[in-house]
């Protein structure tokens, strides 16, 4: 049969190369995909996100001015210089604040998803083989919802480790709803809702490119993520919200985009304040460092929480009552989490421990926050009261 | 100036910098974009290869290749060509019943017309009549280039399935094209599995 084949090897053999157009919007849509991932972060939590590479961030915003699409070798070497990402991240409470699941890496970007009780004993084990995303309990604090290496699906497993079952393969971010009923994640750029029972499921968007950081609003109704944005560089993204019965698709940072240059870096996950009335997010602005921004649900009232001093921030937690954002930031030269009034006043460094801090997670009675952080000179995840005393650790990652 | 990196080391890489992933663009952009563009036209070339190339990226974390990744990428766009199988369809019928090729970009303009000569309509209408599966096998060995094993890779199934695919692709050709043109041999039979 070669002679079969020879005559297949000639089909269209005589095509013409890719146009230079059909190259750019490929690579295009290639480099946003790419930005949605930014410098080496390995955690991406759902409400709050490590602070790794924080100098690097306020260098790569600076270098971001000078326009230029794609990403050069200078930038490169930034980012390869920046601290190398945190071995223990992410923690994040059960809702009855008995538990916290957490994050410890095992190699480049493989996890163990690990649970310790609130008052640090009994640490454990799930899950190996866990991607960077924090998981997501239920509300009923039995089940946990995470992503797994494993084909690239969205898992449940329970509190005890038993039970693991796939949702969906190739799939991300798994989200569960407030009521405990749906599911939330990703799937070939969409969004996708199933049923927590796995009776049924269904579409909730079209495929948009570079979508990530799912969240739910507090009463179920709404879900906000990101998508990336076109034409403003790699790393550049808009807040999106939508009803969770599909319309109502709306973008919330269109605005921001006007007026600002090249080199919009990335937003940070959405955290919808406790009321459903507003979303915070931490922004990358070229020159201005990166602050916290807050934007009503409906679009309106976005504001600059943090305009100064300028730096880097980000990871913004809401208080359970709504009145306080927790935050994490490197203006007082290493990375630390800080609180402040759900206005942006009274800022106040809670950690301030010249290790690495971050990833602050409160618990859901208010009083107490989990982070992360190297002071032991191995990360772990450590809790705090609200006022930033009691610092304690809890776990700690052991290779 | 750095050393050249493998395609699994710019893999490995782009799991914590992200951005390495985009010397798997330069490197494999154009032989994609050649393979889907011979498969379904310049129009649907364009934009699957784009979006090969952007789910490639997301799905990085799982690509088991040892040395070069373009059966990977090869697997990724077929894949996605599964979902406009309508259309690829539809082009290829068109080609055989007419003979001229209004789907593909030609380097030369009549080429459309003499390219692969006189089985330029049988081999569209062929590829027309063939399972999916099997064209997407006879295809990604013909045009790709791949052997059997990055074929059972790509697609995800047993190496004896890429070979039962292969075969009856063939079988398929072979009836179109002898039909046709009633100058095609008739295979001997047994003699085309090879690999």
């Amino acid at each position: 049969m070669d002679k079969l084949d020879d005559l297949f090897r000639g089909f269209r053999s005589g095509v013409t190369a890719p146009s230079e157009d059909a190259v750019s919007a490929a690579r295009e849509l290639l480099l946003r995909g790419i930005g949605s991932f930014d410098h080496p972060r390995p955690s991406r939590p759902r409400r709050r996100r490590a602070f790794v590479a924080v100098a690097a961030a306020i260098l790569v915003g600076g270098l971001l001015v000078t326009p230029a699409v794609g990403i050069g070798g200078r930038l490169l070497a930034l980012i390869e210089s920046a601290p190398g990402p945190p071995d223990v991240q992410a923690p994040v409470w059960s809702s009855g604040g008995r538990q916290i699941a957490f994050l410890s890496r095992r190699g480049e970007s493989n996890f163990d998803l690990d649970v310790v009780n609130a008052d640090g004993s009994g640490q454990r084990t799930l899950i190996h083989g866990a991607t960077r995303e924090p998981p997501s309990w239920s509300p009923d604090g039995l089940k946990i919802a995470f992503e797994s290496l494993r084909d690239n699906g969205v898992y449940t497993v329970n509190a005890d480790g038993s039970g693991r079952q796939r949702l969906a393969r190739d799939s991300k971010d798994p989200a569960w709803s407030p009521d405990g009923r749906t599911i939330a994640f990703f799937s070939g750029a969409k969004i996708y809702l199933r049923n927590a029972d796995g009776s049924e499921h269904r579409t909730l968007t079209r495929p948009q490119a570079g979508v990530r950081d799912l969240a739910w609003s507090p009463d179920g109704r709404k879900l906000a993520f990101l998508q990336g944005k076109g034409g403003c560089g790699p790393s550049c993204h808009d807040l999106y919200v939508v009803n969770s019965d599909g319309s109502g698709l709306r973008n919330l940072t269109a605005k921001l985009a006007v007026g600002i240059r090249l080199g919009l870096g990335p937003a940070s996950d959405p955290a919808w304040s406790p009321d459903g009335q507003m979303i915070a997010f931490a922004r990358l602005n070229p020159g201005l460092g990166e602050p916290i921004y807050v934007v009503k649900a409906d679009g309106s009232r976005l504001r600059n929480l943090t305009p100064k001093p300028v730096g880097a921030y980000a990871d913004p937690a809401w208080s359970p009552d709504g009145r306080k954002i927790a935050f994490v930031s490197d203006r007082d030269g290493n990375s630390e989490v800080f609180v402040m009034n759900a206005n942006g006043k009274g800022q106040r460094n809670l950690t301030r421990n010249p290790a690495f801090d971050a990833d602050p997670a409160w618990s859901p009675d208010g009083r107490k926050i989990a982070f992360a952080s190297k002071r032991d000179g191995k990360y772990g995840i450590y809790v705090m009261n609200a006022d930033g005393s009691g610092q304690r650790r809890l776990a700690q990652h052991s290779p | 100036m750095e050393p050249v990196r493998s395609d699994v080391d710019c893999v490995a890489r782009s799991l914590s910098e992200p951005s390495a992933f985009e010397l798997i663009f330069d490197r494999h952009y154009g032989s994609v974009h050649r393979y889907l563009h011979r498969r379904a036209g310049r129009d649907l070339a364009d934009e699957l290869a784009a979006e090969t190339f952007a789910l490639a990226f997301e799905r990085r974390t799982s690509c088991r290749a040892t040395s070069t990744v373009l059966p990977w990428l090869y697997g990724i766009a077929t894949n996605l060509l599964r979902h406009r199988r309508r259309a690829e369809i539809r082009q290829l019928r068109a080609y055989a019943r007419t003979g001229v090729d209004r789907w593909a970009a030609y380097e030369d303009e009549t080429a459309g017309r003499v390219d692969g000569s006189a089985y330029d309509r049988p081999l569209a209408r062929a590829l027309a009549t063939m399972r999916p599966r099997e064209r997407d096998a006879l295809l990604l060995y013909a045009l790709a280039d791949l052997s059997y094993e990055e074929i059972a890779c790509a697609l995800e199934v047993p190496v004896g399935t890429v070979r039962t695919w292969l075969h009856r692709a063939r079988r398929t050709a072979q009836r179109e094209l002898t039909t046709e043109t009633d100058v095609f041999p008739l295979a001997t039979s047994g003699a085309d599995l090879h690999g």
